[in-house]
């Protein structure tokens, strides 16, 4: 089966945070399903990078075509008119948009959590990195066999390893990280930098390749919504949730 | 006049960077002093590693110069240096170490209050560096709504101003750029979650829409820095009025 996941960044406006919860965790969910625009995998808020305060959520597709019409006839929806004007009380909740459509990089297998779904609280952290344009799947290789070991013995759980399909700046791997606080992954970060074996592949494939094989780092520290936290392999929401927010 | 450099590091080696700058800046190399001691480059008020943002890995410095002049009777001199060269060189074995250099030029800004005077504490934790890129010509009100509003929120939350500055050569102007300690990164969410529920805040945008049309601030970008252990910054920079 396809399958597609998408990434929607928000760019709050200041001081509509709060409403835009409510709306996204709340209030679109009967419109969402009305047209077939499944819920969401996860959400979260972030105040560190280039769009805070920032909002996100990730949704899954194993069909474009559906992706397309189901959005076209959500956005189309006077209903959809209604409570968004409603709720906007004269201003816009969102002043930028970044959408980016994704599909699944074949190394996520190698670091997929084999129990059952489950909720992984804690920090979560969104890499966009930017991948050597020509030798982009020894760049994600570097990743499976470098990167992403390491730091998941320093204590992150991998919740999804993507390759940017359509959107800015490909190629990009998109990687959604957990980690249990903030100190944990500070320490990590910074014995990740250290590591001179680490340091010594840098080199090796700075010289393989005439150049290092991944680029500038778009990263977002992300506090998940209590109303959909990420389960792991990204798993959907389950059912009893869903429930609760037709209501 | 102050010199803001931070440089896009290539992926995993901002540790590497850090170092590099330690050998050149802080480093005895000749006759007990470090290069930049001997070329008269003054060390910087602060230096940090990027936590999260744009473009990461992230290594940036501040300088403060008494004039361009002197930073330019003494700056590109080191530039020539041997030694340095060949620090350089051994770091960029296979590619460059530093990617990219932005390198902008910062005066105080009037919402930066300096009466304080300045002592000997040194201010770790969490920095944050928030760049408000503004409408053109709307940089007066601005200044007066950081100065008398957002500051002072900032304070009651728990941060600390290290400095504000207005950018004077640099990207995406007219920008102001203030630099904000906290104790540690739970304080600091916590304190982004407040300020954009604050009243105060919200009745300020409210009337810049009616009286402007439109928010003062174009595009906002926020990155949390950790602050470099040896050079942990005074208050207000070490900066007396």
């Amino acid at each position: 089966m396809d399958e597609y996941y998408e990434l929607r960044l928000y760019r709050c406006t200041p001081g509509r945070l709060h409403d835009l919860h409510h709306r996204m965790g709340y209030e679109i969910a009967p419109l969402f399903a009305r047209h077939g625009v499944s819920r969401p995998l996860a959400y979260w808020e972030g105040y560190a990078g280039f769009s805070a305060p920032l909002y996100c959520y990730m949704l899954r597709w194993t069909d474009l075509d559906e992706r397309f019409r189901a959005f076209g006839a959500f956005y189309a929806d006077p209903d959809w008119a209604l409570q968004r004007d409603a709720s906007n009380v004269g201003e816009h909740m969102v002043e930028r948009v970044d959408l980016a459509l994704l599909r699944p990089a074949p190394i996520w297998q190698e670091f997929k959590d084999p129990g059952p779904p489950r909720a992984v609280g804690g920090l979560h952290e969104l890499r966009l990195q930017r991948l050597n344009t020509r030798n982009s799947t020894a760049s994600l290789r570097a990743l499976a066999d470098v990167d992403l070991p390491d730091l998941k013995a320093r204590g992150a759980q991998i919740l999804g390893v993507f390759s940017l399909w359509f959107g800015s700046g490909t190629p990009l791997a998109v990687i959604l990280l957990a980690w249990p606080d903030f100190e944990t992954r500070e320490s990590a970060i910074k014995g990740h930098e250290r590591d001179t074996k680490i340091l010594q592949v840098r080199r090796e494939e700075r010289c393989k390749y005439g150049g290092p094989l991944a680029g500038a780092c778009e990263t977002h520290l992300l506090l998940p919504a209590r109303y959909g936290i990420a389960r792991t392999n990204l798993s959907a929401q389950p059912e009893s949730v869903q429930a609760l927010h037709a209501d | 006049m102050f010199e803001y450099r931070f440089y896009e590091v290539s992926a995993s080696r901002v540790e590497e960077e850090v170092d590099r700058m330690g050998a050149v800046c802080f480093d005895p190399v000749r006759n007990g002093r470090s290069l930049f001691d001997e070329y008269g480059i003054p060390r910087p008020l602060a230096e940090w590693t990027a936590v999260a943002g744009a473009r990461l890995p992230l290594y940036g410095y501040l300088l403060e110069w008494e004039s361009l002049k002197q930073r330019d009777a003494t700056f590109p001199k080191f530039w020539t240096e041997p030694y340095w060269h060949a620090v350089r060189d051994r770091s960029d074995e296979g590619g460059p170490l530093v990617e990219r250099i932005e390198d902008w030029l910062l005066a105080p800004s009037p919402a930066w209050n300096r009466t304080r005077p300045t002592d000997e504490t040194r201010i770790g934790g969490i920095h944050e560096m928030r760049i408000h890129h503004l409408l053109a010509g709307y940089a007066g009100p601005y200044t007066e709504y950081l100065k008398i509003l957002e500051l002072p929120q900032l304070k009651i939350l728990g941060g600390t101003v290290l400095g504000v500055f207005d950018v004077l050569i640099g990207p995406n102007m007219p920008a102001i750029i203030s630099f904000i300690a906290w104790p540690d990164f739970e304080t600091h969410q916590f304190a982004m979650r407040r300020l954009d529920l604050e009243p105060r805040l919200r009745v300020q945008r409210e009337a810049w829409k009616r009286e402007h049309g439109q928010a003062l601030v174009r595009e906002f970008e926020q990155t949390l820095l950790r602050p470099v252990p040896r050079s942990l910054p005074r208050p207000n920079f070490g900066v007396s009025v």
